[in-house]
Formats: C-alpha cells, sequence, structure tokens
C-alpha cells in the first residue's frame, strides 16, 4: 500500500509541483477569452442591429457573414490571421492578436445569433409603448430593449464565454504561452503527456465549472420578478 | 497588394478533396461515437439518483474540458498508461466524440422532455416492456425534435476535425500547410481551405435540413 502510494507520489508529486507555473498561463488565456468575448460581444451586437435593420441587403449581408463565420474551426482561424494574412498585408501578425482576432470573428457570428434571439423574445408592445411614448430608435434600444433582452441572453452568453475559454487552448500552436501551450512544452520535457494533460484538463474543466455557477448567480440577481 | 498565384494552389485541388473526404469520415465517424455517448448520458440522467449524479458530474467534466486537450490527452496521454499506440485518426474520433457528447446528451434529454408523457403511458398499457416503448414509440418522435440540433452538432463535428491536423493526420487544414510551406503561397492556401470547409459547412447544413423536412410527421 505504502509502496503503491509512494509510486503514485513519484509519479504526481513533480507534476503537482509544477501546478504553479504552468497556471501563470491562466492570466494569458482569461486575458485572451476576455478580449475575444468583449469584442465579439461588440460584433455579434453589431451584426444583430443588421439583421433587425429592416433593410433588405443589409439583412442579407449580415445572415451570410453569420452563416460563413460559424463554419470555421478556431483553428483555422488562427492559422488564417497568423499565416496567411500578413502574406497579403505585408505586416506580421504578433500571435496573440491573430488569437483575439480569430476568436472575436468566430464568435461574433454566435452572440449575434443568441442576441437575435434575445431581443426578439423583448414583446413587440416594449417597442410600441416606446414610440408611442415619443422615444427615438436609439432611445427606445438603450433604454427599453436591450436592458429586457441582456437579462435573457446571459446565461447563453456565460456559455458562449466558456466555450471561447476552451477554443483559445488552440493558440498555442502558434506560440502563445497559454496554459495549455506551458503544459505540452512541460509535459515534452518530462515524457509525462498523461498526467500534464489531465492537470491542464482540469483546470479549463475548473475554471469553466466557476463560470457557469457565478452565470446561474448573476441570472437569479437580475431576473425580474 | 502582391501577386497571386492561385493556379498553382487550384492545380493541386486533388488533394484539398483527399483532405475534405478525410474530413468528413472523421466527423462523421464521431458524430455516430458522440450520438452513441450522448444518448448514454441522457438515460443515465433519466434514471435513479446514483446513475443521475453520475451522469451530470460526466456532463461538467466534458464540458469543461476542451477539444485540443481531449485530443492531445488521448493521443500523447492515454496511449502511453494504456501502453498502446492509438492511430491519430482514431484518437481524433475518440477525442471528438467525446468533447460534444455533453452537447449532444443535452439535446437528447430536452428532446426526450419535450414528448408527451401520454405516449409513454400509451406504450406502457400496450403491454409494450421499457425497450420496445423506447425503440418503436418515444425514440422515432425525440429524433424528430433533436434532428436541427443535431445538425449543428454536425456542423461541429465537422469544424472539430480540422484539429487532426495537430497530430498529424492528412485532412484539408494538413493539406494547406504542407501546400504553404512548400509552395510559399499562404494566402492562396488557407484560402482556399476556408472555401472548402465553408462550402461542406453549407452542405452538411443543408442535408440536415433535407433530412428534416423528409422526417417530418404530416
Amino acid at each position: 500500500m505504502i509502496d503503491w502510494f509512494e509510486k503514485l507520489w513519484a509519479t504526481w508529486g513533480p507534476v503537482l509541483g509544477s501546478t504553479g507555473a504552468i497556471s501563470e498561463g491562466i492570466y494569458i488565456t482569461l486575458a485572451v477569452s476576455f478580449a475575444s468575448f468583449g469584442l465579439a460581444c461588440i460584433g455579434g451586437l453589431v451584426l444583430t442591429l443588421m439583421r433587425l435593420s429592416g433593410l433588405k441587403w443589409l439583412e442579407k449581408t449580415a445572415f451570410t457573414l453569420t452563416q460563413i463565420f460559424r463554419s470555421l474551426s478556431a483553428y483555422v482561424y488562427v492559422l488564417f490571421i497568423y499565416f496567411a494574412l500578413p502574406a497579403i498585408i505585408g505586416v506580421p501578425i504578433p500571435p496573440i492578436v491573430a488569437g483575439i482576432v480569430g476568436l472575436t470573428i468566430l464568435n461574433s457570428a454566435y452572440i449575434a445569433e443568441i442576441l437575435r434571439s434575445a431581443l426578439s423574445s423583448v414583446g413587440s408592445g416594449q417597442r410600441e409603448a416606446a414610440a408611442v411614448l415619443g422615444m427615438s430608435t436609439g432611445r427606445t434600444y438603450t433604454d427599453v430593449i436591450l436592458p429586457q433582452g441582456i437579462r435573457v441572453a446571459i446565461p447563453s452568453l456565460v456559455s458562449q464565454l466558456t466555450i471561447i475559454l476552451k477554443d483559445s487552448s488552440i493558440i498555442g500552436v502558434i506560440g502563445v504561452a497559454d496554459i495549455m501551450y506551458r503544459a505540452s512544452h512541460t509535459a515534452a520535457l518530462t515524457f509525462q503527456y498523461f498526467e500534464y494533460y489531465t492537470l491542464v484538463g482540469l483546470m479549463y474543466v475548473v475554471v469553466v465549472f466557476i463560470l457557469t455557477t457565478f452565470s446561474s448567480w448573476v441570472e437569479r440577481k437580475l431576473r425580474i420578478p | 497588394m502582391p501577386d497571386m498565384n492561385w493556379g498553382a494552389v487550384l492545380s493541386r485541388y486533388d488533394l484539398f478533396l483527399a483532405g475534405a473526404a478525410v474530413d468528413i469520415y472523421i466527423a462523421l465517424a464521431s458524430f455516430a461515437l458522440t450520438v452513441l455517448i450522448g444518448l448514454c448520458l441522457a438515460s443515465m440522467s433519466r434514471g435513479n439518483g446514483f446513475s443521475r449524479s453520475v451522469s451530470y458530474i460526466l456532463v461538467q467534466i466534458i464540458r469543461g474540458a476542451p477539444l485540443y486537450v481531449l485530443l492531445l490527452w488521448v493521443y500523447f496521454g492515454v496511449s502511453q498508461v494504456v501502453g498502446i499506440n492509438i492511430p491519430p485518426v482514431a484518437a481524433v474520433i475518440i477525442a471528438l466524440g467525446i468533447a460534444t457528447s455533453g452537447v449532444t446528451a443535452e439535446v437528447f434529454r430536452s428532446s426526450f422532455l419535450a414528448l408527451d408523457k401520454g405516449q409513454a403511458l400509451a406504450a406502457k398499457s400496450f403491454g409494450m416492456t421499457r425497450w420496445q416503448a423506447y425503440t418503436s414509440v418515444l425514440f422515432p418522435q425525440a429524433i424528430r425534435i433533436a434532428l436541427p440540433q443535431l445538425g449543428n452538432v454536425f456542423v461541429m463535428q465537422l469544424k472539430g476535425a480540422t484539429y487532426a491536423a495537430v497530430i498529424g493526420v492528412a485532412e484539408a487544414v494538413f493539406v494547406a500547410q504542407e501546400i504553404s510551406t512548400s509552395l510559399f503561397l499562404p494566402f492562396e492556401a488557407y484560402g482556399a481551405l476556408a472555401i472548402v470547409l465553408v462550402l461542406m459547412a453549407f452542405a452538411a447544413s443543408f442535408a440536415f435540413n433535407l433530412t428534416e423536412s423528409r422526417l417530418r410527421i404530416k
């Protein structure tokens, strides 16, 4: 029994010891995820407003863009922006920027869908009431529709944030030192692939779990009684 | 705008087609796997307290683990611990099947919940066994409710299949990388790749919409 435990400790001890070194990358993972999430919210809002604008050609453009954006994976975006775009624009793109831009484009499409369904869940009576009160279209959106729509959207937005967080693990392939990159680096040095990938996988699971718990708390707080 | 050389990339269209075929193969195989795991997890969540909590914990872990991590975990980690060499394609199929099974389980769970309670009761009053009730009454209806969502899952599989290039499977992204480095035409190679992948995703959604309208109960 003791023997078995010592063997286990000999394998996992150093792995757990390097948790600190690996988790330093969590700042990069979180920074990239939150930056992409913020930018994707803006992009998604723009796409949604285009969809709801009432102009046929604008609606069609937004729809086509959404369909195209969501049919490529984060990996393809990162490769395209990091390797292919500099060949055209002539300036190298830093890897972390390539990661953020790629995740932003991909997730704008998803967030646009989330926002669209949330905004259309706001009853048309609200819109009419705002019109009757003489509110401009801009004020109708900022004061009436968005505050109610965002409440509906929050659970889906947070689950999209967790997807961004998970997808951000791919930016290691272009050399951004996030937790996944650090873990694979250490795994390759020590040849303990199973242990290090399990560790980093559990780190993602924990962060995602914290986010989903937080989201259900926010959802309860923001619910209109 | 520098000179572009699309001809050199387009003349290698056969490589892209072969790569896309590998992607489709991976997507189909892992889709079958995710449906299987998803159905298991969904039926576990309808069982007693113990199997419910096991299914809950599994779904939480699966939903938290990124595909890229799962892929390297299966390919390098699990093969190391088990002591067998998992072929790269098999590793991708397993990892991708696991990665989306959390979503698939949710899809099936909600479609079974959407069924009218009377259906299960009616099947029971006809003297059907639980298994018969599932295979000939509940499942055929649940799958129709689940189909649009399953279409999304299949597109996720197609997108996920591109990650196979990381461990050296010769699929479309891998082909683009090879062409990009050997001819030094990154924009053309990755541009062609993007077009192929977008078309594949569109075709998949179209196929699922067609199936949906074919299976609709009139």
